[in-house]
């Protein structure tokens, strides 16, 4: 008996072993999709969702020039002022009303065409960077000019504020973090672990995420940063992460960016190829671009700021 | 069909097991050899001709094998047996070299070398040719060994083709030399193998000179793992059906010379090398300058079997260079001086093993300028704390890698194989194993391009 023992143990142990596994292998399509991506009809609708072509919101527009003072608006006829510089309490309130309007107006053209200008890595110096094993690739192998971040591979929405920090050196969550420094800047790149999940309800957690960010740190600009996309092959073969699914989430990000005040930031613009998938040539794993392409994305990060 | 795989364990195997045990002896052969067809269709599915190129293969040689057998012109036979190999190598040329096609028969590699020895076994009248058909398509095609060796020929199975014995004790120890070949592929081989995708998915220009080293011990690693693991599951699989395949590892990183090294990594490969290259050539027999010469044209086919791509060339020619060096004085040092020897064999091992895993000159010169940065070019942004990183994450597989590859754990598992514990410890193999594939960290078997 001794000698067959490793063979009878075996047998007795796929008893129990052999028909979880063969539920697994064989198992109903739905209970393999337990978390599946939103449903399949809805891809027309994706490829429709704003693809890395959309430029707006993100383009600085030098030809015109949205910071316009109030008073020259309100200026009519130059000769009327200064044949009259003493004005009358009605005049000096509507002026004041006028005022308000139009800079109301400019905040409102500021929130759809912010104006994003060049800054140096010092810019960073106050910023925080939240985000997956992109942004972790962003914080070992691009310079953030001493900025502070929290990002891992595998990084949730799910779970965000209560997750541990995988940046080396750095141990907090980031729901410490938030409340123990006021950042001038937060830059939110995620979601794209998350694409296996029903969308509607990502969608939903994404956005109490982004409500939570604003509020513990309301007086920061917030960058709403789009996920990069992946190849074309590894889009035409994932069910999850493809580009579809990505595009579909950046439609979100974008549009909550402009309902929010935030800031969209779209990097498919720079690494993108003429499909509107991941250039090839830029990464090696279809997923992520190769360590030297790090920086590059920090200078393009340094070229699209706001100051305010 | 990877042996490292869920539908392997736990669908196709037991079902085979089940009726090959039952079968009466007579036909176990028919059992086999249906069995191993209907494996290498679900193998071949997306490409089904390639079953048709077996089973054409088959008859071809065993065709061959009579005509070869019953030519009495010794130029007539001469002929049909350039015929023959020029058909078996034809194939194998032509999927393999010419570009033509992008997908590649699996096994073919190994197939093609076990028919050509049996033509050359025949025509050198090492033994007569296979009369039943039936024991020759079981021979060539037998799913142990068809896809990834070890390479068999003919006249060290075909007693067992005919007369072997099965019994509990052979399951038995063949389902424990499975589980450790599954272990070493599945939790040591695919762990590691994460390391090099890791080090590919960074760029080598981004990668600091102590991750580029533990890069390299970990691909000598995976490989080893990978490839022996695989062979112990074909041995072990065999052994549960009554066969004995030859042994195609012996702990060859305790080796203290590449020349030492070659006669205990992929044993069966370096073999046929020596018996249908090597010797036919003349080997050593006629002189200095054409041994040496022998040595070349072995080792440029050796670099040639492993990959089309011109790095195998490369491989090929360095490890040849190696030889002739030892072959001149360097061996004799290393024999009597072993700590030097195994030094030298440390180093030299990740170094060429290099050579074979990045296939682009230009990647594989700055990997090279990474480990050895004294020599030039600096690298693009390095994260600087990246060894220590990839060192938490893999370090415990490279410690137990590095362990696994001594003698020790062998000796060990002799020790201790007939007590309890030991079943306890390879049930836990087992299942460790099966979770991982369970949990989806599965890798396509490295030599399965070959």
């Amino acid at each position: 008996m001794k000698k067959y023992s490793y063979l009878i143990l075996l047998m007795l142990t796929f008893l129990i072993g052999m028909p979880i596994v063969l539920n697994k292998l064989y198992g109903k399509e739905e209970q393999k999709v337990a978390v599946g991506v939103g449903e399949k009809t809805d891809t027309h609708r994706v490829a429709s969702a704003s693809s890395a072509s959309k430029t707006l919101s993100v383009t600085p527009q030098p030809e015109k020039d949205t910071k316009v003072p109030p008073e020259s608006e309100t200026q009519g006829e130059p000769s009327e002022q200064q044949d009259t510089p003493v004005q009358t309490e009605t005049e000096i309130i509507h002026e004041s009303e006028v005022m308000i309007e139009q800079e109301q107006q400019v905040q409102e053209e500021e929130k759809s065409n912010p104006v994003l200008t060049q800054v140096d890595r010092s810019y960073f110096s106050d910023a925080i960077f939240i985000g997956d094993s992109r942004t972790l690739g962003l914080a070992e192998y691009a310079d953030l000019g001493g900025a502070d971040i929290f990002a891992g591979s595998g990084m949730s929405v799910f779970d965000l504020f209560d997750s541990k920090n995988r940046v080396a050196g750095q141990n907090e969550n980031l729901r410490d973090m938030l409340s123990q420094k006021t950042y001038g800047k937060i830059y939110f790149m995620m979601g794209i672990n998350d694409l296996g999940y029903n969308f509607e309800v990502l969608e939903k957690q994404y956005k109490t995420v982004v409500g939570q960010l604003k509020e513990v740190q309301p007086n920061a600009i917030l960058y709403l940063c789009a996920n990069m996309h992946v190849t074309s092959s590894k889009s035409g073969k994932d069910p999850y992460f493809n580009n579809d699914n990505i595009n579909r989430l950046n439609g979100v990000t974008e549009a909550l960016a402009l309902e929010t005040g935030s800031i969209y930031l779209n990097i498919n613009q720079k690494f993108d190829d003429e499909n509107g998938a991941l250039q090839i040539g830029l990464t090696h794993d279809e997923v992520h671009v190769l360590g030297k392409h790090y920086m590059e994305w920090s200078d393009w990060l340094c070229e699209n700021a706001i100051i305010r | 069909m990877v042996f490292s795989s869920l539908e392997f364990i736990f669908v196709f195997l037991p079902i085979f097991l089940f009726v090959y045990l039952l079968l009466p002896w007579k036909i176990k052969n028919i059992g086999l050899f249906l069995g191993s067809l209907v494996f290498y269709g679900y193998a071949v599915k997306a490409q089904p001709y390639f079953l048709m190129l077996l089973l054409v293969s088959i008859v071809v040689n065993y065709m061959f094998g009579h005509i070869i057998n019953q030519c009495k012109t010794k130029q007539v036979r001469k002929w049909c047996l350039i015929l023959g190999l020029c058909y078996d190598f034809g194939w194998l040329i032509f999927f393999k070299y010419l570009g033509v096609v992008t997908v590649m028969p699996p096994g073919i590699s190994f197939y093609t070398f076990q028919t050509a020895a049996y033509l050359m076994d025949v025509y050198y009248e090492k033994t007569k040719p296979e009369d039943s058909f039936l024991a020759f398509g079981t021979y060539v095609s037998m799913f142990p060994q068809l896809i990834s060796g070890p390479i068999v020929t003919y006249p060290k199975i075909r007693e067992q083709l005919n007369h072997r014995k099965h019994s509990l004790h052979k399951i038995d120890q063949g389902l424990r030399v499975f589980t450790i070949g599954l272990g070493m592929k599945v939790l040591l081989a695919n762990r590691l193998s994460k390391l090099w995708n890791d080090l590919a998915a960074i760029g080598y220009e981004s990668i600091s000179t102590p991750l580029a080293w533990m890069g390299i011990v970990g691909f000598s690693l995976q490989i080893y793992f990978d490839f022996y693991g695989y062979s112990l599951m074909a041995a072990g699989v065999a052994q549960m059906m009554g066969f004995s395949l030859p042994e195609n590892f012996r702990q060859p990183y305790t080796a203290v010379s590449m020349t030492d090294f070659w006669r205990r990594w992929h044993i069966t490969l370096g073999s046929w090398f020596r018996e249908y290259v090597y010797i036919p050539l003349g080997g050593n027999r006629k002189g200095f300058a054409r041994q040496i010469l022998h040595m070349l044209v072995v080792w440029t086919l050796t670099g040639m079997w492993h990959g089309a791509t011109l790095n195998f060339l490369l491989w090929g020619g360095v490890l040849f260079l190696i030889l002739v060096i030892e072959r001149v004085g360097l061996l004799k040092v290393l024999e009597k001086y072993r700590v030097f020897g195994h030094a030298y064999m440390i180093f030299l091992i990740p170094i060429t093993w290099l050579i074979f895993a990045i296939t682009d000159f230009a990647q594989l010169k700055l990997y090279f300028m990474r480990l050895f940065p004294f020599v030039g070019q600096s690298a693009e942004t390095v994260y600087a704390g990246d060894f220590i990183k990839y060192g938490k994450t893999y370090g415990v597989w490279l410690i137990l890698g590095i362990i696994c590859s001594t003698g020790i754990v062998k000796k060990l598992y002799q020790k201790g194989r007939n007590y309890f514990f030991m079943v306890l410890i390879l049930l836990l193999i087992f299942w460790a194993s099966v979770y991982c594939l369970f949990a989806g960290m599965d890798d396509p078997f490295l030599y399965f391009n070959f």
